[in-house]
């Protein structure tokens, strides 16, 4: 092969390249998956420090091509990233003070019992804070949101001191990939110890009630556990529309 | 092509076991619940792309991030306090103004007033918010206030323009090349010739983009580094010049067909 075939192959391969990224421009409409959203941060990040995510990530790079919104999310990130660096500085930014009251959100205090050396920690989440987690999201870039479109739900995240443990509990739940029309929910736990004597209390039990539902798992030791599915008829009304029932989480020691 | 289950749960306990002897169990028990929940969020598999070798990494990552951002997050999440947010939503509550100013609100006080209920609502959710620890601070809460804003956006009735066109660019589509890169032995093949025509009709910039990404293989740093840009700017040349192809074809193909 000479030199010139040589360079007009290897254009030709480039051209390929080419035009197969554009035959993937918008193939697609929307912005893909909510996971996909999800992913944005990690990817801007990426972006941002000249990683070339076409070679790097070429599975979500296929997506930045194929979904208009997720690339215009990709992009206007980006760009404000690296225009407010020379941006001028904005005139009432610093007229006033910082309004912090979105921080006083209504606490629901655990409920605390000790019976000698047993104890028991309860979180209640009432109908109204379930409704704000649950409400139907106005996700970005999507025409028309419903609530089935957003996949995590975080139900509880708290800290509590314990006879000198330092307990960190993440409740979540998601649609359940076994059954239809279920949720799943996670318990996350993580325990700090204060003083070098004292050992955490595993195993612990954790219950979980919520409308009908009613559900006990232990847990031996840190980390992540899963609760059975929650059918979401016993916590949404018929038209999925408006929470039901409170839900109530209590942990305490294995008997 | 995703690792199956089986396989990817290996490797992480794999990467567990090494980062065990390195760094101690503590760290190793305070991430599986992190690495657990990224899992059911399909976050590594789409970081590892399938790729064994990348587990590992994503594993590194993860514990870095956690190393250097934990105590920020508890502060910010668990107790919401008042010094560390107040620098947060000074930038969230500008990230928000200078959005809103983009998509066509005046850069004025009520806009600013505003920006500032975006911020308060991308806070608010902030503060409930799972935050995976495969990514920095950071780019995490640009996303989580761009969406408040789209939120603010549509419950104003305000219509969110899809892939905003710099006209300046598109103005620039049927300038004659210069410097020209591409010689004639390429548009005897027919089968690209439309193409390499449409390259010739991108804007300066973007031609040079598409040049050194495509035909030269130059990374993004690299493209960066001969451009005199910031390789973010390299990304968003690059998308928008192929979105500016695809008009040109298509501009192209309408004249050959009247």
């Amino acid at each position: 092969m000479s030199e010139n075939q040589f360079r007009s192959s290897k254009r030709q391969e480039a051209a390929k390249r080419l035009a197969d990224d554009l035959s993937q421009l918008d193939v697609a409409s929307g912005s893909g998956t909510t996971e996909d959203e999800e992913m944005l941060a990690l990817i801007i990040e990426e972006a941002s420090q000249g990683i070339d995510i076409a070679k790097r990530y070429p599975a979500f790079y296929r997506r930045l091509l194929n979904f208009p919104d997720l690339r215009q999310a990709f992009l206007e990130i980006l760009e404000s990233i690296e225009e407010e660096d020379g941006a001028p500085a904005i005139p009432w930014a610093d007229k006033e003070e910082l309004d912090f009251s979105f921080l006083a959100v209504p606490a629901s205090w655990p409920e605390i019992t000790k019976r000698g050396d047993n104890w028991s920690i309860r979180w209640q989440r009432t109908l109204d804070t379930l409704q704000t987690i649950f409400s139907p999201p106005d996700l970005a870039y999507r025409a028309d949101a419903i609530f089935s479109e957003e996949l995590w739900f975080t139900l509880l995240r708290e800290e509590i001191a314990m006879e000198d443990l330092r307990y960190t509990v993440a409740l979540e739940c998601t649609f359940s990939e076994e059954n239809e029309g279920a949720l799943t929910p996670f318990l996350n736990i993580a325990v700090m110890v204060e003083t070098r004597t004292k050992l955490p209390a595993f195993p612990l039990q954790t219950s979980l009630q919520w409308g009908t539902y009613k559900q006990t798992i232990q847990i031996s030791g840190e980390g992540r556990a899963k609760f059975p599915d929650i059918p979401i008829n016993t916590i949404y009304d018929e038209e999925h529309r408006k929470i039901i029932a409170e839900l109530n989480l209590t942990l305490e020691p294995f008997p | 092509m995703s690792l199956q289950p089986d396989a990817l749960q290996r490797e992480i306990d794999k990467a567990l076991e090494s980062l065990a002897e390195e760094k101690g169990m503590d760290l190793v028990v305070r991430i599986r619940p992190i690495l657990s929940a990224n899992l059911d969020r399909n976050r590594i598999q789409k970081f590892t792309e399938g790729k064994a070798v990348s587990v590992e990494e994503y594993i590194r990552r993860v514990v870095g991030n956690y190393e250097r951002l934990n105590a920020y997050i508890h502060q910010l999440q668990i107790e919401r306090s008042n010094e560390v947010w107040e620098s947060l939503l000074k930038n969230m509550r500008n990230w928000s103004y200078r959005f809103l100013v983009k998509k066509g609100y005046q850069a004025n006080q009520v806009t600013w007033e505003h920006a500032k209920e975006c911020a308060n609502e991308a806070a608010r959710s902030l503060l409930g918010a799972y935050f995976p620890y495969d990514t920095d601070f950071e780019p995490w809460a640009r996303v989580v206030v761009q969406n408040a804003c789209l939120k603010f956006l549509r419950s104003m009735g305000k219509e969110i323009p899809i892939l905003e066109e710099s006209l300046d660019d598109l103005e620039d589509t049927l300038r004659r090349f210069s410097g020209l890169v591409f010689r004639d032995e390429d548009r005897k093949d027919r089968q690209y010739s439309e193409l390499f025509e449409a390259i010739l009709q991108l804007s300066d910039l973007r031609r040079q983009v598409i040049e050194m990404k495509y035909f030269r293989n130059l990374s993004p740093n690299e493209i960066a580094e001969k451009l005199g840009r910031n390789v973010r700017a390299i990304h968003s040349l690059q998308f928008h010049a192929l979105q500016d192809l695809r008009k040109i074809l298509a501009q192209n193909r309408n004249k050959i067909n009247e």
